[in-house]
C-alpha cells in the first residue's frame, strides 16, 4: 500500500477481450472514454472496487485501465484509484484530472474537493445514508447524483461493512456503464478466488440490493463547481534548490483529524494532570495550559486512542463520532 | 546540567515536530522524536534516513518539523549529518559561527540496521559529535513491510510468511545495539517509548557525550506488528516486561540495565497480542517460543552481568 517517493501507481492494465464493437455501457454515458475517481481511505478497498469495475467492462468488450495512486499518507488516509474505460484503444496513461463519473465509498471524504475537475455533465456516486439533493446542495454540484446506504446494503447481505462492493453497484446501476449480469460474474469469480464460493455468493447479493436501492436525482442549480480546489502546487521551475522550505511546522495547515472516527472525550474533574497523555499523543493534539489538560485539538487528533489507553484515571474516553 | 526534564515546563514550548504530519494513527515515531529532542537543552540540526518518518513529516510543501531538517538519502543520514558537524566545527573555528548547536540523525531499521550501517559506522569511527537515532519498528514499514535484518525470529513479514513451510522470519535479528557499541563510542543506549522518563535521561546523557552517541529505540508500528492504533504504548510496555526488549545503556565502556521489570513476564505474552506472532501461539510451535525464550533469558543475564555480548 506504501510507496517510497510519494506517490505512485500500483496496478495498471490496458487491454480488451473480445472486439471494441459492442460497449452498450460506455454508448450509454455518451462518451468513447469514460473515467471515473475513487476516493476511499487505505483499507477500504476503492482499489479494489476499480480492478473489478475494469474486470466487468473486458466482459463486454471495452478497453480498460484501472490504477491507484497515494502519497505516503498512512493507514486511515485518504487514497484514490482510478478507471478509464473505452470503446477504443486507451493511449493515455497519465492519472485522470477530469473524471466523468466520482465514487465517494467514505461518507467521511464528502467534501466540495471532492468534485475536483469533475465534469458538470457528470456523476456523484456517493456512500451515505442521505438523499441525492441533500447531498448535491451539501457540495453545490449540478450534475446526476446518486446516493446508496452501503452500511445497509452490507448488513443485509451478511458481509463485515465494506463499502466497495456496494458502491460498485450502485456505480454501474446509477451509471449504466456496465450491465448487471458482466458485474456479477466480475465479482463472483474475484471473490470465488479468493475467499471461496459462499462469500462471492454474498458479494453478488449486495450488488443486486445495491441495484435496487440506489437514489438518483439530476439537480440543475446548486451552483457554480468551477473555481476553487484547483492544485497550488508550484511548478519546477519555481521550486526552491534542493525542495527547501522555510515555514517551519508548515504541515499545521494540513488538518489531519479527518480520518478520525472517534474521538477522545475529556473529563477535566478526572485528570490529575499526569500529562501522559500528552507524552503519548503522536499528533501533539492534547492541549494544555500552565502544565495542565485543556482539552483535545480535534483539528489533528486521529482518533488513535493512544490517549485513553494511557491515561491512569477516567478522564478520557473514546467516543464514536457523531 | 542545563535543562529540567520537567513534563510541566516543556508543555510550555513549541513542539519539536509538530502536528499536520501522515504517520498512521497511533504510531509512536512522532513521540520518539519529540521526546528525543526535548532533552536538549541547545538548537538541533535534525537529518532523517529516508523512512516512514521522512515521508510522512514532510510532505511537500509542508513539514511538521519546527527545527532545521535536512533528508539525503536512505544510506546516508550518518554521513550527512557527520558533513554538517564537520562543517560547523571549522566555521566555529573560524569563528563565523558562535552558537553550541547539537546535530542528531534520525533512521528506522531499514536506514539504520541495512542500508545505512557502512556509513554510520564510518561516522562512529572518525568521531563527529552526533546523536544517532534509530526508531526500530522491526521492518520495513515504509514500503509494505518487507524483513529488515531487525526482524526478530519467528515474525510475520510480507517476505517472510508463516505457512506449512516457514513459519515468519527464519534467523535471528542482528544485535546493532551490541555493533555499536563495539565501536567504543562514549554512549549508547536502548529505550523504549513506553518508558518515557528513562529515554528522556538517556537523550540527555547522549547529547552530553564528548563523542559520537547512539540511540535504539523500539518504535511500535500498527500495521507492521498488526496491533491496534491505541496498543502501541501498551505493547511497548510488554517487550520491556518480557525482557524481549531489555532497556539498559553502555557509559564509556560500563554496561548497566535501566529499567528492571518488576516480574519478569513470559514471552508468550509480548506475543499474544501482536498479529505478527499470534501464529507462535499454536501448540506445534512449542519448541520454536521455548528456544526464543531461552535466548531472551540467556541475553537479559548477560545484561545483568554487565556484557553487551
Ligand atoms: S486519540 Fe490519539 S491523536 Fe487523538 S488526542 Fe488521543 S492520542 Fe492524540
Ligand atoms: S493521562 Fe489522564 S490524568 Fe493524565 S493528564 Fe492526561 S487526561 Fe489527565
Amino acid at each position: 500500500m506504501q510507496t517510497e517517493l510519494g506517490s505512485g501507481v500500483d496496478f495498471y492494465v490496458n487491454k480488451a477481450i473480445g472486439s471494441a464493437m459492442e460497449s452498450p455501457g460506455v454508448e450509454a454515458i455518451g462518451a468513447e472514454l469514460v473515467e471515473v475517481r475513487w476516493h476511499g481511505r487505505g483499507g477500504q478497498g476503492a482499489v479494489t472496487g476499480a480492478k473489478i469495475l475494469a474486470r466487468a467492462a473486458t466482459k463486454e468488450g471495452l478497453w480498460i485501465q484501472a490504477f491507484s495512486e497515494f502519497g505516503p499518507e498512512r493507514r486511515g488516509a485518504p487514497v484514490l484509484a482510478f478507471n478509464r474505460i473505452g470503446a477504443n484503444e486507451i493511449r493515455t496513461y497519465a492519472p485522470v484530472e477530469e473524471p466523468d463519473v466520482v465514487v465517494v465509498i467514505d461518507p467521511a471524504l464528502l467534501e466540495r474537493a471532492v468534485l475536483r475537475g469533475l465534469k458538470a455533465e457528470g456523476w456523484l456516486v456517493v456512500n451515505t445514508p442521505f438523499s441525492p439533493r441533500q447531498v448535491a446542495r451539501n457540495v453545490s454540484f449540478s450534475g446526476t447524483v446518486a446516493t446508496l446506504d452501503a452500511a445497509a446494503v452490507s448488513r443485509e447481505a451478511s458481509l463485515p461493512p465494506l463499502a466497495n462492493i456496494p458502491m460498485l453497484g450502485a456505480l454501474a446501476a446509477a451509471t449504466g456503464l456496465i450491465q448487471r449480469s458482466a458485474l456479477e460474474e466480475a465479482v463472483f469469480e474475484t471473490f470465488r478466488a479468493s475467499l471461496g464460493e459462499e462469500t462471492a455468493r454474498k458479494n453478488v447479493r449486495a450488488v443486486n440490493l445495491a441495484w435496487s436501492q440506489v437514489r438518483i436525482g439530476h439537480y440543475l442549480d446548486p451552483g457554480s463547481t468551477e473555481e476553487e480546489n484547483e492544485c497550488a502546487l508550484p511548478s519546477w521551475q519555481e521550486l526552491e534548490p534542493g525542495g527547501t522550505l522555510y515555514q517551519p511546522g508548515s504541515a499545521r495547515d494540513y488538518l489531519t483529524g479527518m480520518w478520525r472516527s472517534s474521538y477522545p472525550l475529556f473529563k477535566r474533574e478526572e485528570c490529575n494532570d499526569c500529562l501522559r497523555c500528552w507524552v503519548f499523543c503522536p499528533d501533539t493534539s492534547i492541549m494544555t495550559n500552565e502544565g495542565k489538560v485543556t482539552g483535545i485539538d480535534l483539528q489533528y487528533c486521529k482518533g488513535c486512542g493512544v490517549c485513553a489507553a494511557v491515561c491512569p484515571r477516567d478522564a478520557l474516553k473514546m467516543v464514536p463520532e457523531n | 546540567m542545563g535543562r529540567s526534564l520537567n513534563l510541566k515546563e516543556l508543555t510550555r514550548e513549541t513542539p519539536p515536530l509538530g502536528p499536520g504530519h501522515r504517520l498512521c494513527a497511533g504510531c509512536t515515531a512522532s513521540a520518539i522524536v519529540r521526546l528525543v529532542l526535548m532533552a536538549a537543552d541547545r538548537p538541533v540540526v535534525v537529518v532523517n534516513a529516508t523512512g516512514c518518518l521522512e515521508v510522512a513529516t514532510t510532505v511537500y510543501p509542508y513539514t511538521a518539523w519546527n527545527m532545521p531538517w535536512m533528508h539525503n538519502a536512505f544510506e546516508n543520514a550518518a554521513a550527512t549529518v557527520s558533513g554538517i558537524e564537520a562543517a560547523y566545527r571549522v566555521r566555529m573555528r573560524r569563528g563565523e559561527l558562535r552558537e553550541p548547536l547539537y546535530f542528531v540523525a534520525f533512521g528506522g531499521d531499514g536506514g539504520t540496521y541495512d542500508i545505512g550501517l557502512q556509513s554510520l559506522s564510518g561516522a562512529l569511527e572518525r568521531g563527529h559529535r552526533f546523536v544517532y537515532v534509530c526508531y526500530d519498528n522491526e521492518a520495513y514499514m515504509n514500503t509494505g513491510i518487507q524483513r529488515s535484518s531487525s526482524t526478530p525470529l519467528g515474525s510475520w513479514t510480507t517476505t517472510t510468511p508463516v505457512g506449512s513451510v516457514t513459519v515468519g522470519k527464519s534467523t535471528r535479528r542482528k544485535d546493532l545495539t551490541a555493533i555499536i557499541s563495539a565501536h567504543r563510542i562514549p554512549y549508547v543506549a536502548q529505550c523504549a517509548i513506553s518508558h518515557h522518563m528513562d529515554l528522556m535521561r538517556k537523550a540527555r546523557k547522549a547529547f552530553d557525550a564528548t563523542g559520537p552517541a547512539f540511540l535504539n529505540i523500539l518504535s511500535p508500528c500498527v500495521p507492521g506488528w498488526r496491533i491496534e492504533p491505541s496498543d502501541t504504548v501498551r505493547v511497548s510496555q510488554m517487550a520491556v516486561d518480557t525482557c524481549f526488549w531489555p532497556l539498559f545503556e553502555c557509559e564509556e565502556g560500563k554496561l548497566r540495565v535501566t529499567v528492571q521489570p518488576k516480574e519478569k513476564k513470559p514471552v508468550q505474552e509480548y506475543f499474544q497480542i501482536q498479529g505478527r506472532y499470534r501464529h507462535l501461539l499454536r501448540p506445534e510451535h512449542e519448541a520454536l517460543v521455548a528456544k526464543m525464550q531461552q535466548e531472551v533469558d540467556q541475553d537479559w543475564q548477560r545484561l545483568k552481568e554487565g556484557r553487551i555480548l
